[in-house]
Order: C-alpha cells, then sequence, then structure tokens
C-alpha cells in the first residue's frame, strides 16, 4: 500500500503499534505542552507522511513509535481527518513519556477540539498536502538518488531511486544499514575522508565513487552533499544526491578510447595536423607540426597561427577561411610558411569547417604537408620548360609513331612552319629525299643505342634547303618504356656555308700558291737536271723565271696573311693626323720608277687635308692602287691623283656612290682598258682580277684590291671603282669627315 | 710552230735517210700546251722539247688553244684547268664537241688537289691529270705513260 510505503519511507524501521484508548477532548495545538513550537518542519513532514498511512482509516488512535537505532519513542495520538484529500495530524509527541490514559484521554479531546479548528483550515491544508504529496513524488522518483545520513553515517532517509540503485529495500536499509556498506572497497577510504569533510564543512561536491550494488556489481556515482547542522555547528544529518554516471562513464571511456586511437592515428601521421578556432587559434597540434615549426604544443595551442604564415599569403589563407558551407566545407589552398629555422616553404592544407547545429562555423580541422620540393621542382620545370622554349637550338618531342607532339619556338621557326602546323606531322617528312634514308639509318642507331648524330638537309615551307644538325634521343616515360624520342636541331647552313667559302678559298689559295711553284719547281729541275748545260740561254731564263717566280711566291704569301690579319682585326691601324696631300706624294715617289718604266705620267691635284689615319696603310693603299693603274695604263698616258672635299648636301659627289656625310674624296685615273661592268664589284674579292694572264704577266697576286679595301674598312671608308671599257677606270676612296680636322673646311 | 725537219734528197740510202728522217719526223708527238701562265708555258715547253724531242705549241688562253687545235691538230693537248674567261672544262668541252678535235687526248694541268675536283674531273672524258707542280724531267715520262705511248 503506497501510504504503508511513504511511512515507511519516513520512518524506516519503525514499529508502530496501536493502543487502545479513549476519546479525549482535543486541546489546540498551541496548548499541547510538549509539543515543540513551532513544530519542526521534519517532524511535521514526517506525521505528515506518518498520518498518510493512516489514510482511510477513521477516528483516532494511540500509536506508539519507535525507531531502531534513534533513541526516539514517540507516543502519539492520531487523529484523521480525511477532506479532500487532506489529512491533517495532530500529534502529541511525548518522549518517554508514560501517560496515563486519562492523560491520553485528555489529550484526545484537545485533539478532537484542534481537530474541528484544524477542520477550517482544512480546505487550505489539502492544497499544502497536494503540494507535499506531489514533492514526496518528486523526492522518490527523482532522475538521481537522494539520501540522508546521521552523523555515524547510517541511511536516515532514501529515495527509490537510490534504492533501484543499490538493489535493496527501504525496510532493509533506513535506520539500518551505513552507507558505507553500499561503497566499494576501492573507494571507502576516500568517502570516508569525503564523509568527514562534509561533517566538518557542512558541504562537499562532484565526488565520484563507485558504489557496489546487491548483486555486487561495480558501478560509479557523483555526490553531492550539504550537511544539517545545529545551532552550534554540529552534523545533525546531510542531504545528498547521488547520479549514477555509469553510462557517462562508458562513453567516457569510449571517448577516451576514441580519442587514445586518434591520436595514435594522429600522432604518427607524417602530415601537419591541427585544429583551429575561427579566429586562428590552435586547439590540437600533432606531433608533426610541432617538429615542423620546432615547438612545444604549449607554445602553439591558444595562439594564433597566421603569424606562421609567410606575410605575402595571409591575406590568401585569411580570406580562404571565409568559403566554406554547409554544402561545401572543405577547402585547400597551398600558401608559404615560416619554418622553425627561419626558411621559407610552402604548404598545402586541406581545411575542413564543422559547424554547429545552427550552421555556424565553430571550428576548423585541417591536415598538410610541406610542398617545398615539389614547388621547387615544379618552379624548375617551369624555368626549364621557358629555357627550353626560349632555346636557340631546335627542340621537338615524337612519339613512337613519329610524329611531332610538341615543338618549340626555335623549331618552328627553323622549319618555317607554325608550331600547330608541326604538331601530328611525321618528322622526316620535313627531311629531303635524298637524306631521308641517312635519317632513317640514325634514327635505327637511337633505337639501339639510346642516342644518335646526324646531319641532314631539310626542306622549309617555302621549299629552301638548309643544313641541320640533329640529335636525337629516346624518350622514356615513367615506367621506362620507350614513347618517343626528342629532337635537338641546329640550323648549320652558315656553317656549312662558312665551311664551303672556306674549303673554296683554301682551295683557291692553294691553287695560287702552286702556280708559282709550278713555275719554280719546273725551271729548277731542268736547270739541275744539267740537261740545259749546253743551252745557256734558255737555262738563264729558267733561272729567271724560278727567281721571279720566288719573289712573287713571297708577296702572294704576304698579301694572304695581310688579308687575314686585317679582316680579323689583328693589325690595329695605329692614327695620327696626316696631311692627306704628303701620303699622296710619298705613294707617287714610291711608284715613279714603275710608272718611268711604263713611260707613264703620275699627277696629283690636291689641296693640303689633314686626316687621321694609318700612315704607313695609307701608302700602301695608295701604292697598290697605283701600281694597277700603272699596270693597266698604256704607254704615254698620264694617271691622276687628285682630291676633292664633299658636301652631301652640293652637288659635286660622284653619282654613283652616295656619300651621306662629309667626306674628303680621293680619285686615282688612269687611261688603261677599261674594266668590264660585270667584274666592277668581284674585282675586290681575294684572286679575283679582270685578265688573270696580263695581272699575273705583270706581277700581281690577285690580293691588292682586297687588301686595299680591308684596310679602308679599318678607317671606316669604302672603295669603289667607276670605268669604261676602252677609256680608262677610276678608284675612289672616301675619309669621312669626322676624320677631318676642324681646321678643315668644306 | 712545229719545226720542220730538213730532207735531205741522195741516193737510194738517202731515201732510207728520208724515210727514217720521216719516220721520226712522223714518231715525234706534237704537244698543244693551253695554260694561261707564261712561265709555266716555257718551263713545260723547254721540258717536252729538250727531254723528249717532242714538238710543243703553247697558247694562252682556252679560245687561243681552240684555234690552234683546229688549224694544227696535235697528238695531244696539255689543258691548265683554271684560267679566266673560257676555263679548261669549258675549253674540253668545246674540243669534245667538234669533229675535228673530239679524238685528241686531252690531259688537265691543275693545281687544284680536292678529292672532289678530281672525281669531277674524272667524269669529263680527259685521258689524263697532271698535278701543278710537276717534275720538268718527268713530265714527257708522265704524258707518255697516260696516253699509253711507248
Amino acid at each position: 500500500m503506497t501510504i504503508n510505503n511513504s511511512f515507511d519511507n519516513a520512518f524506516d524501521n519503525v514499529l508502530m503499534k496501536p493502543k487502545e484508548c479513549k476519546t479525549c477532548e482535543p486541546t489546540a495545538i498551541e496548548d499541547l505542552p510538549i509539543v515543540p513550537k513551532p513544530l519542526p518542519k521534519l517532524y511535521r513532514s514526517r506525521f505528515s507522511l506518518f498520518t498518510s498511512i493512516l489514510l482511510g482509516i477513521a477516528g483516532f488512535g494511540i500509536y506508539e513509535i519507535s525507531s531502531v537505532g534513534s533513541q526516539a519513542h514517540f507516543t502519539i495520538g492520531v487523529m484523521t481527518i480525511v477532506s479532500m484529500g487532506s489529512i491533517v495530524i495532530l500529534a502529541n509527541v511525548m518522549r518517554r513519556l508514560q501517560k496515563s490514559h486519562h492523560d491520553l484521554y485528555q489529550m484526545t479531546q484537545r485533539y478532537q477540539d484542534a481537530l474541528r479548528l484544524v477542520s477550517i483550515c482544512a480546505v487550505e491544508e489539502d492544497t499544502q498536502l497536494a503540494q507535499t504529496l506531489t514533492v514526496q513524488d518528486l523526492y522518490n522518483n527523482a532522475p538521481c538518488g537522494y539520501h540522508s545520513l546521521s552523523p555515524d553515517g547510517i541511511v536516515m532517509l532514501i529515495n527509490d531511486t537510490e534504492l533501484k540503485m543499490i538493489g535493496y529495500d527501504r525496510a532493509e536499509v533506513v535506520g539500518k544499514m551505513s552507507f558505507l556498506e553500499f561503497v566499494a572497497p576501492e573507494s571507502h577510504l576516500k568517502w570516508i575522508e569525503k564523509f568527514k569533510v562534509l561533517k566538518a564543512k557542512g558541504i562537499v561536491k562532484d565526488v565520484e565513487i563507485l558504489l557496489r550494488n546487491r548483486n555486487g556489481e561495480v558501478f560509479p556515482v557523483l555526490a553531492n552533499s550539504t550537511a544539517v547542522m545545529d545551532k552550534c555547528g554540529n552534523y545533525l544529518s546531510s542531504r545528498s544526491t547521488l547520479i549514477d554516471v555509469r553510462k557517462r562513464k562508458k562513453v567516457e571511456l569510449a571517448l577516451q578510447k576514441s580519442e587514445a586511437q586518434y591520436r595514435g592515428i594522429v600522432e604518427d601521421q607524417m602530415d601537419l595536423i591541427c585544429r583551429f578556432s575561427p579566429d586562428g587559434r590552435l586547439t590540437f597540434v600533432n606531433k608533426a607540426y610541432c617538429e615542423y615549426f620546432n615547438l612545444d604544443p604549449e607554445s602553439l595551442l591558444g595562439k594564433c597561427f597566421t603569424p606562421m604564415v609567410f606575410d605575402d599569403d595571409r591575406a590568401k589563407v585569411t580570406a580562404q577561411f571565409q568559403s566554406p558551407s554547409l554544402d561545401f566545407p572543405v577547402t585547400t589552398i597551398e600558401h608559404r610558411a615560416i619554418s622553425a629555422n627561419g626558411q621559407i616553404g610552402w604548404q598545402s592544407w586541406t581545411n575542413r569547417a564543422i559547424f554547429d547545429e545552427s550552421g555556424t562555423i565553430v571550428e576548423y580541422q585541417s591536415v598538410g604537408r610541406d610542398i617545398s620540393d615539389r614547388k621547387r621542382q615544379d618552379a624548375a620545370v617551369v624555368k626549364l620548360t621557358k629555357a627550353l622554349e626560349l632555346a636557340v637550338v631546335g627542340i621537338a618531342e615524337v612519339n613512337h609513331l613519329g610524329r611531332f607532339v610538341q615543338v618549340n619556338d626555335a623549331y618552328a621557326e627553323m622549319s618555317g612552319y607554325d608550331n600547330a602546323e608541326l604538331i601530328g606531322q611525321e618528322w622526316w617528312q620535313l627531311i629531303i629525299s635524298e637524306d631521308r634514308s641517312k635519317a632513317i639509318r640514325a634514327y635505327q642507331t637511337m633505337i639501339e643505342a639510346d642516342r644518335a648524330e646526324v646531319e641532314i638537309r631539310s626542306a622549309r615551307k617555302n621549299g629552301e634547303i638548309f643544313d641541320r644538325k640533329i640529335v636525337l634521343v629516346k624518350a622514356y616515360d615513367e615506367n621506362q618504356q620507350f614513347v618517343g624520342h626528342y629532337s635537338f636541331t641546329q640550323d648549320i647552313s652558315s656553317y656549312r656555308e662558312i665551311d664551303r667559302l672556306k674549303d673554296e678559298f683554301v682551295s683557291v689559295v692553294s691553287h695560287e700558291l702552286r702556280t708559282p711553284l709550278t713555275s719554280i719547281a719546273g725551271a729548277l729541275d731542268l736547270v739541275s737536271s744539267g740537261i740545259l748545260q749546253t743551252r745557256p740561254e734558255q737555262a738563264h731564263r729558267m733561272v729567271t723565271i724560278a727567281a721571279q717566280n720566288t719573289e712573287r711566291l713571297v708577296r702572294m704569301i704576304n698579301d694572304i696573311l695581310d688579308v687575314e690579319r686585317i679582316k680579323s682585326g689583328k693589325i690595329t691601324m695605329e692614327r695620327e693626323w696626316c696631311d692627306l696631300a704628303i701620303i699622296l706624294q710619298e705613294s707617287i715617289e714610291v711608284m715613279q720608277m714603275l710608272a718611268d718604266a711604263a713611260q707613264v705620267e703620275l699627277k696629283l691635284n690636291t689641296d693640303s687635308v689633314s686626316v687621321l689615319v694609318d700612315r704607313d696603310r695609307m701608302i700602301q693603299v695608295i701604292t697598290n692602287l697605283l701600281s694597277n693603274a700603272i699596270k693597266f695604263s698604256e704607254p704615254h698616258t698620264t694617271i691622276n691623283v687628285a682630291t676633292s672635299l664633299i658636301d652631301p648636301s652640293s652637288s659635286n659627289h660622284p653619282v654613283t656612290f652616295q656619300l651621306d656625310k662629309p667626306s674628303v674624296l680621293v680619285a686615282i685615273h688612269d687611261r688603261g682598258r677599261g674594266i668590264p661592268h660585270d667584274k666592277l664589284a668581284t674585282i675586290f674579292e681575294p684572286f679575283q682580277q679582270v685578265d688573270a694572264s696580263d695581272s699575273r704577266q705583270k706581277g700581281g697576286t690577285g690580293l691588292g684590291l682586297s687588301i686595299c679595301r680591308s684596310i679602308l674598312h679599318q678607317h671606316n671608308s669604302l672603295l669603289w671603282v667607276e670605268s669604261n671599257l676602252g677609256e680608262g677606270s677610276t678608284f675612289y676612296f672616301a675619309l669621312p669627315r669626322l676624320l677631318i680636322s676642324s681646321t678643315t673646311s668644306v | 710552230m712545229f719545226r720542220a725537219e730538213q730532207l735531205y734528197l741522195y741516193s737510194l740510202s738517202d731515201f732510207k735517210v728520208v724515210l727514217i728522217s720521216q719516220l721520226a719526223a712522223a714518231m715525234t708527238r706534237k704537244i698543244l700546251i693551253i695554260d694561261d701562265e707564261c712561265d709555266i708555258q716555257a718551263v713545260a715547253q723547254l721540258a717536252l722539247e729538250v727531254v723528249a724531242g717532242w714538238t710543243v705549241a703553247t697558247a694562252s688562253s682556252g679560245l687561243e688553244g681552240l684555234e690552234l687545235a683546229l688549224h694544227e691538230p696535235p697528238d695531244a693537248i696539255l689543258l691548265d684547268v683554271m684560267m679566266p674567261d673560257m676555263d679548261g672544262i669549258m675549253t674540253l668541252q668545246a674540243l669534245q664537241s667538234n669533229p675535228r678535235t673530239c679524238m685528241i687526248p686531252v690531259i688537265f694541268m691543275t693545281a687544284k688537289t680536292q678529292l672532289a675536283d678530281r672525281d669531277r674531273f674524272a667524269k669529263l672524258g680527259i685521258s689524263g691529270l697532271i698535278s701543278k707542280p710537276f717534275k720538268a724531267m718527268q713530265l714527257s715520262k708522265q704524258i707518255s705513260l697516260a696516253l699509253s705511248w711507248a
């Protein structure tokens, strides 16, 4: 019966027995001498519970109540009134008082009077009782355990929830068992200590202890207790709550286990792992992260990570954290970071935003890794690619089918095609048909030996044939499988032309040198054989031929060397201010004997003009020109040498050769047989002569005009000729005005 | 021009002398040297006349040589390659294209020593090639060897 249970709860181990009594006249409660004033709530509540047991019992009765373990014996008269569900208990507590029945009768009468008074208040009391019952219900069925302990730890009060925890009945526990009996041995000391603190200080909070229930099952609870003290501060009883934390503990253990597993995984990672709040403060860092920045966790946690981001990348990093959404919580970023030693390295991060129920980001979890090596490689690749693109050498990638996959600009330009036009074409198609077999052989060599070189001729898009030197290199993929080849191509047309010119020059020079040698060797061979002993005139002629050609050979060798030295700049012009008139005069004097022998007159018409020239080389030029003029002049003719100042703005400059600046013009005019028009340009080339027989008969080497041109070129001067067949030739050279001193005027 | 042997007619023995002289005259080779270098002409001419006793004519250009060959066809032509205007190759082609001169054996004289040049010359139908400088005392022997003369 519920009411009995309630009474039992109020008085554990209470023995109750009815006593016979007579009806007494009720008395008002206040008049009851024994009833403590005011009636302590504790007692009042107890008696409320007591009376609830009597619900349904009409009339009144005298009960004696004693509590096991307690010195309290109560003899009470109980009058029950059931009105509106309210029960009012009037009780007279008589401690160890043995009253006579008459006394009890009188008390009863007084109770009845009191009851009459009480009945007026019954309606109000009913509400209070209902509330009291509600409170009682709440107490018993609370989600946590409640108990009260006596000073020696005996359970005086306990709710249903706690009884269920420990698996005992109230009757077994209240007033009979010490709370320590329910504490697991491993928590005994702790509880004893805490109980002492409670009795001393009146409060203990959040004490976690282990209890052991009837079945021996040990489980954790969280206890909070306050003490009820008397006026002197002595402990009377406790009010304790117990919360079964088994589930929480299980969850905690599971969480700890999960956390440990997580940490185990995370800490073993090579990658950098961290968590941080939306404002960038680190809440977790793994070992790799700490090692990267050479800081311990304590130095990192709670601090913002952005100072470790390279300055220029901070804005990018900060902006990135604005972008996650519930649909797209993950973002990636690459940025530079400042490592422990101050070096700047690249990192790649994958960041996951963690949202709460309202969709607000509460944390980020990030995994990162150092990609500095990859960035360096990328940069190197970019640099190399750029270098290859800009390379002067043509570079092409060809696949295993022999088709262009990629070509750089140099290759395309060399071939005359656009890059796009070449892609897909077969590489050998650019090679002229005569050289294709050579190219194929080279390709086969490359297949066998990984590399091959070949020189072939190719055709540009416009049909022009050019010489190429190709280096073929086999290409492999990452699995070392053959995927094609690379072709490094150089246009060697110019080199070929130079080689050809060199060969031609060598051939020409060789021929030219061999010619006088032939005369020398042949003549001396005849003389030395003795076969001309009887022919003295012919012998003499042979010796003369040998001597003349020896001289010619020497001159030729000297001229060849001069030409090469002047062209290559090995001979430096020793310039000085000279009077051009004096140089001309001296040159004429050198050639006078030759002129006299040819019966040719040399005439000079010049003013004094200062020029900055190499005196000796200028004489060499003029004597060379005079020599030619004399050679090709008919006897009794005149060779005129004249100078004039030329101003391009005026009309007195040669028509055939437009001078773009004021100059001094020297003209050497002869009345020889002239030079054909088609020879006017070629005569300045080495060994190119109008009529070789004439010149060679006259001792020329074929290099004179070439040397003159080279010397004048070193003086920034031009040499040209105007001629009419049968009328003669005029050789001109001009010295630019800047070579003229300020004393000269036009 | 060519030198003539004076003939003396006496008796039959003189006839034999004449015959021998004529035979001797017939045995004397006639060589035409075409070279723009006068000194080389002189050396070669002297070498062939004195050493081999051949009759030698000279020309200073391809054109001049062609005219001489047409007028008096020689037994062989010694032809310089490098000459201005009409070089040795053009002169050879002109000689080969004329029925009067096409059978005259031509020997090139050249200072060009490159193998490519020699290969090119060989394909032109020449009878021999003499390099410059040459041994004057051996010139007639070289020519005889090239032309398979006794």
